[in-house]
């Protein structure tokens, strides 16, 4: 009996003794000069969080958003804008629009994403005149008043739409139709911002992600093909003459500064990364490999920085913590922050 | 011809100089009294096996849910457990995955060729007579499939055993928590040359269990959802021996039907309490069993067809269709045989196991076909001191698949080497050293599944060097057994799911190598204080440290493997008191990864479970048993999961009535 006892005091002993750090440090209820980092975490594990980067000290704080909201974002955080005084984040898995404070970082609101008991997995958000605009897998485009948070309509569109971004009175959605991986959608949405209807069609090619617009009335989109055969390539609109044009420039993903389109490519056979410069107002590539990427292990995205600068997002596998990696405007690396699991958002305070 | 790798090489290399070295030490002879039945410890006698053991009376005290559950309580496995009642259980030993371990019931190989490993979830130990887990087996006739392995578990039905008494029986009703019902009966009519068994049960449960959360100052609460269960299954067995002068033949077989359905609630998703997919299997088989035995001849040669139906059906998906209706029937069929021939103080083992298993789906995975095949040479020698055993295994694997083009045949020979001491060295006290490599095919889901497998996979390759000892010692009213193992062990070629072009698109490598080293230790003691009080106490403990030595240019390279706690342990004590007995168990699984990178975000930690049960016998006249019994489990209250977010249930109870006849 007595050995017995032991073993169970030693057994509870024993798990008793380590306990998680939290590696939160005091946080200042103020955000300055830093990067919020958002990190999609890995699906089905709970595990997306906010990264802060003091760019004073280049101190990275893990985990923000559950030190000061006592809970997690939830599952797979896909995609976060700032807009006016609000930080938002559409978390796939969990099915919700996060809405925080954009100084304190606090939840102001969790919108649920769920219409008929069913989730609806909300993918991108853009905003436009005091409206943020949530593409959800259903098939619907969900716009969301900023004041009173509540759903002003949903529109719908096509399947599994994806990128979304507005450009003069116009929204333009991508749907991907990802989840038929036989037959993918290939169709690029206008809806009218006044009426909120869908108004014009074109067709882009297999399962369109990514989705950008210019000051010269173009739009770009990234149809990203089949994996295979189909590649994933740069597609343009040209909405003066309505006519589509594939950039044929490899891409998985991008980002726009100052007119030049910042685009990443991860290819998954060479695990090779490589970023290229496309300049909207001539219309020309101007480097097809623009960084030094042998660091990089996983191309997650780029994202300008600063003036001249890049971050590129390395997602190191997808089942490791990913990095930042700093790149100067001649494309060579000069840091490197290990952040949380599968970076893809960015925010800058100034 | 066999063509040798540079890995078969080392092999034969390590084998020769095990072999040289203990060559001085096997002198003398010794006389074995090895009989036609499974082998069984009496006393101090070794015998040149390894296994561990849990009997008919602690599974009936443990009253596990399932298989899973009951394995649990064996060193040196560590069962990756998704839920409770129905939620799927896989094992692990001693860091290999569960594909390198053959569940064997009643003597036959069972397989999952779809995803590699059995779900120990739906195997009911309700009429288990034994569980064993074998890791070194040198004289048994058991299929060669379990001996190539790292390890095997194999299971003793009350259906498929011969029986004198004219009728057995065998029943059960369960009550418990959550909606869990559960009846089970069987039936036996024996006599001098034959018997015929009846069994049946159905298990049903609702599953809906609170749970808990915590994060920071806040924590989730809510119920579990979506995690219904209802099983039903049959069994028909029967058995016929007979006597040639001085030779035994034993034919045994049995036809058995089951059908689940099931509720699948998924990993908790945060936020998302929504899930609705929904699983049914139904499985039929048919097998039979033949055995002769004579003096020098032992001979087991088996046969089973088996047919495995899966419906996965998901009624609220995102897709055009609206839902996600996946059907996959599996047709396996086996055969094997295994003869022993023994002349002085040799014993000359072959044989041979031969499994086709084809895969039809309503998804485009095409027709997948595999022929595989395990062939054993083995030799044993029994020298006064020490029992030696070498042996050599083919593995080979044939895949096809009419839609896609293949890598080659796959072929490969394994060495085995093992030297046992016996009892006249030490009386109390065995040694034992053993060196096992083997190799395990990609399944079906691993080569084939739409956007993530990958035909051009690699057989998975393992190996294990195991040193132990066994002491056992009994005293007057004291036994004790003591059991401590160290090994070390190699995986090359690990296949891992990896995503590659985004997080919806996986992908399966031959990419990971991983080395464990560890140990193990389990004591068990028993005294007995008087005719009408008895104590047993079991304790068990493993260390595992299972890291990842891919490449050292990665982040997890060192880090321990996912899901691979390096601790773990558990203890049982019974006491009883004439008919009453009460039983306490305790599981604990140490601190673990939910991703091969050691970072706090991905630690899960350690838990520690407390079941307890009494029950009473009611001896009636006649051989006529009724036995009540009341039990908790998780005494504590722990919340806990070993999967992140698949969370276990709180405190529930159970209450069980069982008869029993002869």
């Amino acid at each position: 009996m007595d050995l017995i006892k032991y073993i169970f005091i030693a057994l509870l002993l024993f798990t008793s003794c380590k306990k998680d750090k939290n590696d939160d440090s005091k946080l200042g209820s103020s955000y300055k000069n830093g990067l919020l980092i958002l990190n999609e975490g890995l699906f089905q594990h709970n595990n997306s969080s906010l990264s802060w980067l003091d760019l004073s000290n280049k101190e990275i704080t893990n985990n923000v958003f559950l030190s000061i909201n006592d809970r997690p974002i939830g599952d797979t955080g896909n995609d976060m804008i700032r807009y006016g005084s609000k930080i938002y984040i559409c978390v796939t898995g969990s099915s919700t629009l996060e809405v925080i404070d954009k100084n304190t970082l606090k939840s102001i609101k969790q919108i649920p994403f769920n219409y008929n008991n069913q989730a609806q997995e909300p993918r991108r958000i853009t905003a436009h005149n005091d409206k943020v605009f949530v593409s959800s897998f259903d098939g619907y485009v969900t716009a969301i008043d900023t004041t009173s948070l509540s759903v002003h309509k949903r529109i719908k569109v096509g399947r599994n739409p994806e990128g979304i971004c507005a450009n003069n009175n116009a929204l333009f959605v991508a749907n991907s139709g990802g989840l038929d991986f036989d037959n993918p959608d290939s169709t690029v949405f206008e809806i009218d911002l006044n009426t909120l209807e869908v108004v014009d069609t074109f067709w882009v090619g297999a399962n369109p992600g990514d989705v950008i617009a210019d000051a010269y009335q173009n739009i770009y989109v990234i149809k990203r093909g089949d994996y295979e055969s189909d590649p994933s390539e740069l597609v343009r609109i040209n909405l003066d003459n309505r006519t589509v044009e594939n950039l044929e420039i490899p891409a998985t993903s991008m980002n726009i500064r100052n007119n030049k389109l910042y685009i990443s490519y991860y290819n998954f056979s060479t695990n090779a990364s490589s970023v290229s410069i496309f300049d909207c107002n001539n219309q020309s590539l101007i480097s097809s490999n623009f960084i030094n990427s042998q660091e990089i292990s996983t191309l997650y995205g780029v994202i300008p920085y600063k003036a001249d600068e890049l971050i590129c997002l390395d997602a190191m596998n997808y089942t490791n913590s990913g990095y930042l990696r700093f790149f100067n405007s001649s494309g060579q690396l000069t840091n490197s922050i290990n952040v949380g699991l599968n970076p893809n958002k960015i925010i800058h305070y100034e | 011809m066999l063509k040798l790798g540079a890995n078969s090489a080392v092999h034969l290399i390590v084998f020769t100089f095990v072999v040289v070295l203990f060559a001085p030490f096997v002198s003398s002879s010794q006389s074995d009294t090895t009989n036609f039945e499974e082998v069984t410890i009496r006393g101090k006698h070794f015998k040149a096996a390894q296994k561990s053991k849990i009997d008919a009376a602690e599974i009936s005290h443990l009253a596990p849910h399932d298989l899973g559950t009951l394995l649990q309580f064996i060193n040196g496995l560590t069962i990756k457990n998704y839920g409770s009642i129905g939620g799927m259980k896989t094992l692990s030993h001693r860091g290999l995955g569960g594909e390198h371990t053959q569940l064997v019931i009643d003597g036959i190989p069972i397989n999952n060729p779809q995803n590699g490993q059995v779900n120990l979830a739906n195997i009911s130990p309700n009429n288990l007579m034994h569980v064993e887990v074998s890791h070194q087996n040198n004289n048994e006739l058991v299929p060669v499939s379990s001996l190539i392995k790292s390890s095997a578990v194999h299971l003793k039905t009350f259906d498929q055993q011969f029986s004198t008494s004219p009728i057995a029986l065998r029943g059960s009703f369960t009550l418990g928590s959550f909606g869990q019902k559960e009846a089970f009966a069987s039936i036996k009519q024996g006599g001098d040359k034959y018997f015929v068994s009846l069994t049946g049960g159905v298990r049903a449960y609702t599953g809906d269990y609170p749970y808990q959360i915590n994060f920071g100052a806040q924590e989730i609460e809510a119920i579990r959802r979506n995690n219904a269960l209802n099983d039903y299954h049959i069994t028909l067995g029967g058995g016929y021996k007979w006597r040639l002068k001085n030779t035994h033949h034993f034919i045994t077989s049995k036809i058995k039907s089951s059908s689940i359905s099931q509720e699948l609630p998924g990993a908790v998703i945060l936020y998302n309490n929504m899930a609705e997919e929904e699983l049914t299997t139904k499985n039929t088989a048919a097998q039979i069993n033949y055995r002769l035995v004579s003096k020098q001849w032992n001979f087991k040669a088996f046969a089973k067809y088996n047919q495995r139906f899966l419906h996965y059906y998901e009624p609220n998906a995102l897709n055009s269709d609206g839902f996600i209706d996946n059907q996959y029937l599996t047709h396996s069929a086996s055969s094997g045989f295994h003869i022993r021939y023994r002349l002085n103080n040799f014993a000359f083992h072959a044989g041979n196991d031969f499994l086709y298993d084809h895969l039809e789906s309503s998804r485009e995975l095409g027709r997948p076909t595999r022929l595989s095949n395990t062939s054993m040479l083995k030799v044993n020698y029994s020298a006064k001191h020490f029992i030696i055993s070498a042996g050599v295994f083919s593995q080979y694997f044939i895949d096809q698949n009419e839609s896609q083009t293949h890598r080659n045949n796959y072929q490969k020979i394994h060495p085995q080497i093992s030297i046992f001491t016996s009892d006249e060295l030490f009386t109390n006290l065995q040694l034992l050293a053993w060196y096992k490599p083997s190799s395990r095919a990609p399944s079906f889901n691993e080569l084939y599944y739409s956007q993530v497998g990958s035909k051009s996979l690699k057989p998975e390759e393992s190996s294990q060097v195991n040193l132990g000892f066994k002491y056992i010692k009994p005293y007057k009213k004291l036994s004790l057994q003591l059991m401590g193992n160290a090994f070390k062990n190699e995986v090359k070629e690990k296949i891992l799911a990896l995503p590659t072009q985004n997080l919806f698109v996986w992908s399966i490598q031959n990419i990971g190598k991983v080395k464990i080293l560890g140990g193990d230790l389990n004591l068990k003691l028993q005294y007995d204080w008087n005719k009408d009080w008895e104590t047993g106490v079991q304790v068990g403990a493993s260390y595992q440290y299972a890291v990842d030595i891919s490449d050292k240019n990665t982040p997890t390279f060192n880090h321990q493997i996912a899901y691979t706690p390096q601790w773990t342990g558990n203890a049982m004590l019974n006491i009883r008191f004439k008919l009453l007995n009460i039983h306490f168990s305790s599981l604990y699984i140490g601190e673990r990864f939910s991703l091969n990178e050691n970072i706090a975000g991905n630690r899960l930690s350690s838990y520690l479970t407390l079941d307890c049960s009494a029950s009473y016998a009611f001896e009636l006249p006649k051989n006529n048993t009724i036995t009540l019994q009341v039990g908790v489990k998780n005494l504590t209250n722990a919340s806990y999961n070993f999967i992140k977010y698949y969370v276990m249930p709180g405190r529930n109870y159970f209450l069980k009535i069982a008869y029993g006849l002869n």
